[in-house]
């Protein structure tokens, strides 16, 4: 709230500059944001939070100034005169019918105004505050909301049909036009005042155009009331409308302000443009004007905020700031809550008075604390040895953005069949669904930089990605690990990646692979994993469509891996193995196979050949060409063979390898090169 | 019967033990390993061998080649005098060929070191969705349903019951639900909400979320935790100021300040000159929050607070823009 300075100097005689006043109330809970010049005056941007609706007016604020300095507050003084008869009832009738959302409703009639533009001190106390003036009984409202926090609204009396005020829900499909020009349709949830024929005004939010007070008014009905705070807010948000007033109803008013508001106002427009009032008025009240009786004990002040406050130090900060104390001893403080404090109703709310007119400042630091020893989560060290792991092999983290626009480059993922869940109030359509994949952001970042001078990047991303579940409220949250490569043989990299990545995890499974997998690949240049049964991830060549939508000259190759399934296998913990006491012996093999005969093929069956000594099995080189036939190709292999007890024989090896060269035969029609 | 690679490993072993100089050394380099010494006539007969023998011979030839090369190498070193090379000189001077090295983002890396402070005071990393129920949000923090105080929050919103978590908040929640007292947890974590982008604004970013709750925990101590923790954040000793502040969920309620690091309190760019940096937001959790989850508010007391880790990590790396975070530009990923 845009506060005077001049102005609050009206209700509390401190002695302190405008900076001084900010910064002591910044310091005390009310953050005073900026404070510029205007003219003699000073313009203090007063950050009001939702708990202090009581400052969103310049007594309230001067309030907190005096619990501060100690300097007296005061209400203004004024003299209202009735006129009559004519009595309000002979001009006017009033009538709640919904006081569930009313729960305060007054009026008054001041007959026989001239409305014109209002004197300049009090145009400039509203152009300090950023309202605007309009004419001299909407500036006096909008004066009086500005100074006790009652917002309040002027009918023009004779475009009330029938002279009638009717407070009441709307009818579904009523209509009114607002005072902004908008015309809005009623749902029948909102609260309006109404004529005998239709609404007037969107209650608490914004009055209507055809009784608002134009030059022609010669009778004014001025309304103070409390309308029902919830109810207020859903008819703002609904209809997309703001205004002061609905500003404060949200947070509430106090309930006491409202009848002495209604007066004030009367007396002040009386003052701008003449009129008389009538002798009477309407004052509707359907709720009790109880506050609570709250105790303040000074062992609790003392448990939570680790000082020793006396009982008369609190009641001394507590009356100062308004609140009646109604007795105290050496352990406690009952004091009654003031209606304008709605925020204050615990024994925690007091404590939190005391605290901050005491100042944190004087709240000391602990000086030691008893030491607790924290578990380390598994997952996190995981995902951490993770990071370093990749980084130290070359590839960069990237971060992405968790909403994204489900274009078929998202949708090519493979762990879900769901849709992506939609945001129901996306900022931009770019980013309206959660992610399901953190591959395609990160071919984003392969062409962010490819675009921006970097052809050649290796990246990863570890994030989490968001899969619908049938049956659930929320959706499955798997932490995905991506990585994507521009390194010749990419595929075949991201596999070393996978394993390196086991190694550093002590994964003891073995990691099935097939070829085959749903992603943004090339059908024929992709494979999927699993452990122990469950998809881990799947790893590609990006097919030449995906790269080219994305303008890339290269396919790099990507891989996804679901990291908790790993991180949840992982051992972490290290643990000796023996190093093997007998040396091993190595042959090297040349077979010339059909094409279409795979690696993985030839891997399972020489494993299945000798695996009494056969150590490893690694594979060297593909070759075609001169003496090769056609479809065929050449796999050079090294075959590692080791006996645990003794040292392998030369004739032992070369018998294995034989046994291995049959098998490859029999099985793959392979022969020897 | 030919020299078997063993036999001619044993016989080079013998020669080279009596060459005493630099000069036999390098003949008997010639002898086994020249163009045309014993090697090399074992290598020119490989060809001749059964295809099955081939490269079982190989192998062993190769062998040898490394057995006699290291043998030479021993004996040389012994003896003294590198021989005169043919090749040209060597450059040490060439620049460095640099392996493959990646790097980690700075929001990973302000996170982990976020967590090993807090660590240090024994407080656990823990996490929650990132999707989140209403009720954990809001409801459960003290903040009903249509209370105004849900403004300070705009929430991307996935359906009535279901959003994207704001704050990470709703993490205490979660824990205090599954765990009693004593508690010293963290809950890092991304978060987001629907601000237009700018420098300073984004629709995504992270928060570590902490809470410590026990029978007598006060304000005090919330106020040396997050000094012990600042001081080490940054590694250096900082003022820390507490101001008072709302939230729904504490009471009371403080705005955590801290000297700036960069000027010292002086005043510069990333104070806005004001001296001090709004850092942390924090407080005593609020007895309704407890009685939400079923602590007795009379028995514990605790303090929770939170604060931006990408706020905090563009701080400690002078980084003027947001939103180079998570644009992807290695040229900006590879300073870190």
């Amino acid at each position: 709230m845009k506060a005077s300075y001049q102005w609050l100097k009206d209700y509390c005689a401190f002695d302190l500059p405008a900076h001084e006043l900010s910064a002591r109330l910044s310091h005390s809970g009310l953050n005073v944001d900026t404070f510029e010049p205007r003219g003699e005056d000073w313009m203090l941007d007063v950050e009001v939070k939702s708990n202090r609706p009581d400052c969103l007016c310049h007594l309230g604020i001067a309030r907190e100034a005096a619990a501060i300095t100690g300097a007296p507050w005061r209400r203004p003084d004024f003299e209202l005169i009735e006129a009559g008869p004519p009595a309000f009832e002979d001009r006017a009738s009033v009538r709640v019918d919904a006081p569930d959302l009313c729960p305060h409703y007054t009026a008054r009639v001041i007959a026989g105004v001239r409305v014109g533009p209002s004197p300049a001190w009090l145009q400039q106390r509203l152009e300090v505050c950023g309202i605007r003036p309009i004419n001299n009984v909407v500036d006096a409202t909008n004066y009086v909301m500005l100074e006790c926090g009652q917002p309040l609204h002027a009918f023009d009396l004779a475009r009330l049909d029938g002279a009638a005020v009717i407070v009441r829900r709307a009818a579904a499909g009523e209509t009114i036009t607002l005072i902004d020009g908008s015309r809005v349709e009623l749902t029948g949830q909102e609260c309006v005042i109404a004529d005998r024929t239709r609404p007037v005004a969107l209650a608490g939010v914004m009055g209507g155009l055809e009784s608002e007070i134009s030059d022609a008014t010669v009778d004014v009905l001025l309304e103070s009331a409390r309308f029902d705070p919830r109810n207020n807010r859903r008819t703002a948000r609904r209809h997309g409308l703001s205004s002061d007033s609905s500003y404060r109803y949200q947070r509430g008013i106090d309930p006491e302000i409202t009848a002495w508001a209604s007066r004030r106002a009367c007396a002040l427009i009386m003052e701008l443009a003449g009129g008389q009032l009538l002798s009477g008025s309407a004052q509707l009240r359907f709720d009790t004007a109880e506050t609570p009786e709250v105790t303040l004990r000074a062992a609790r002040t003392r448990l939570l905020l680790g000082i020793e406050l006396p009982t008369e130090t609190a009641a001394r900060i507590l009356s100062g700031l308004g609140i009646d104390v109604l007795a105290r001893d050496g352990r406690q403080v009952t004091v009654r809550i003031p209606s304008w404090r709605s925020d204050l109703s615990r024994e925690i709310d007091l404590i939190e008075e005391v605290a901050r007119i005491h100042g944190y400042d004087r709240i000391a630091e602990t000086t030691s604390m008893p030491v607790r020893p924290s578990a380390p989560d598994p997952s996190r060290t995981a995902e951490r040895r993770a990071r370093l792991l990749l980084a130290g092999q070359g590839f960069t983290e990237a971060m992405t953005y968790t909403l994204i626009a489900p274009d078929p480059v998202q949708r090519a993922q493979p762990w879900s069949d769901a849709e992506p869940i939609a945001v129901r109030n996306p900022v931009t359509n770019e980013r309206s669904h959660l992610r399901q994949t953190t591959m395609a952001n990160l071919l984003g970042v392969k062409a962010f930089n490819a675009a921006h001078g970097t052809p050649a990047v290796d990246l990863f991303e570890l994030g989490r990605v968001h899969l619908g579940q049938p049956d659930q409220e929320l959706p499955r949250e798997m932490t995905a690990l991506a990585v994507l490569t521009d390194r010749d043989d990419g595929l075949r990299v991201l596999k070393g990646v996978l394993a390196n990545l086991c190694d550093e995890l002590g994964l003891q499974e073995d990691i099935e692979e097939e070829a085959g997998g749903r992603g943004p690949f090339d059908a024929e240049e992709c494979v999927q994993f699993r452990l122990n049964g469950s998809l881990l991830g799947v790893a590609g060549v990006v097919s030449r469509a995906i790269a080219d939508r994305l303008d890339l000259n290269t396919r790099p190759a990507l891989m996804e891996i679901d990291l908790r399934l790993l991180t949840d296998n992982a051992h972490l913990a290290r643990a000796y193995r023996p190093i093997p006491t007998y040396p091993a012996t190595r042959r090297d093999l040349a077979v010339v196979v059909a094409d279409n005969v795979r690696w993985a093929d030839v891997r399972r069956c020489v494993e299945a050949a000798r695996p009494d000594v056969l150590e490893a099995v690694d594979y060297l080189s593909t070759y075609r060409g001169e003496a090769i036939p056609a479809g065929h190709k050449s796999l050079a292999l090294a075959l590692t063979l080791r006996c645990a007890d003794r040292t392998i024989t030369a004739a032992e090896a070369e018998q294995a390898r034989d046994v291995v060269l049959h098998a490859l035969s029999d099985r793959l029609g392979a022969r020897l090169r | 019967m030919a020299d078997t690679p063993q036999t001619i490993l044993d016989e080079a072993r013998r020669a080279l033990a009596e060459a005493s100089t630099p000069a036999a050394v390098e003949a008997l380099r010639v002898r086994y390993l020249g163009r045309k010494g014993i090697l090399a006539d074992l290598m020119a007969r490989l060809p001749a061998l059964p295809p099955a023998e081939r490269p079982a011979a190989g192998r062993s030839a190769n062998e040898l080649k490394n057995a006699l090369t290291a043998l030479i190498e021993q004996r040389r070193a012994h003896v003294g005098e590198s021989p005169r090379r043919e090749a040209p000189p060597p450059d040490p001077t060439l620049p460095a060929v640099r392996p493959p090295r990646g790097h980690v983002h700075p929001i990973s890396r302000t996170i982990d070191e976020i967590v090993d402070a807090f660590r240090t005071l024994g407080f656990e990393a823990v996490d929650g969705p990132e999707v989140e129920l209403d009720y954990y949000n809001f409801e459960a923090l003290n903040i009903p349903a249509d209370h105004p105080a849900r403004d300070d929050w705009d929430t991307f919103y996935v359906n009535d019951r279901v959003l994207l978590r704001p704050h990470t908040s709703p993490g205490q929640i979660r824990v205090m639900e599954s765990r009693r007292p004593p508690l010293r947890i963290i809950v890092p974590g991304r978060c987001f909400r629907r601000d237009t982008e700018d420098a300073r604004h984004f629709a995504m970013f992270h928060q570590v979320e902490g809470l410590m709750v026990d029978e007598g925990v006060h304000f005090g101590d919330l106020k040396a935790v997050l000094h012990m923790f600042l001081r080490q954040f940054f590694g250096k000793d900082v003022k820390v100021r507490f101001e008072p502040d709302f939230f729904p969920f504490t009471e009371p309620s403080a705005q955590v300040n801290c000297s700036c690091v960069m000027c010292g309190g002086r005043g510069c760019r990333t104070c806005s000159y004001s001296g001090w940096l709004e850092l942390l937001g924090a407080g005593m959790v609020d007895p309704n929050v407890f009685e939400a989850v079923g602590y007795d508010p009379e028995r514990y007391t605790g303090f929770a607070f939170g604060m931006g880790v990408d706020r905090l990590a563009m701080i400690k790396y002078e980084i003027p823009d947001g939103r180079l975070f998570f644009q992807g530009d290695v040229r900006f990923l590879s300073q870190f």
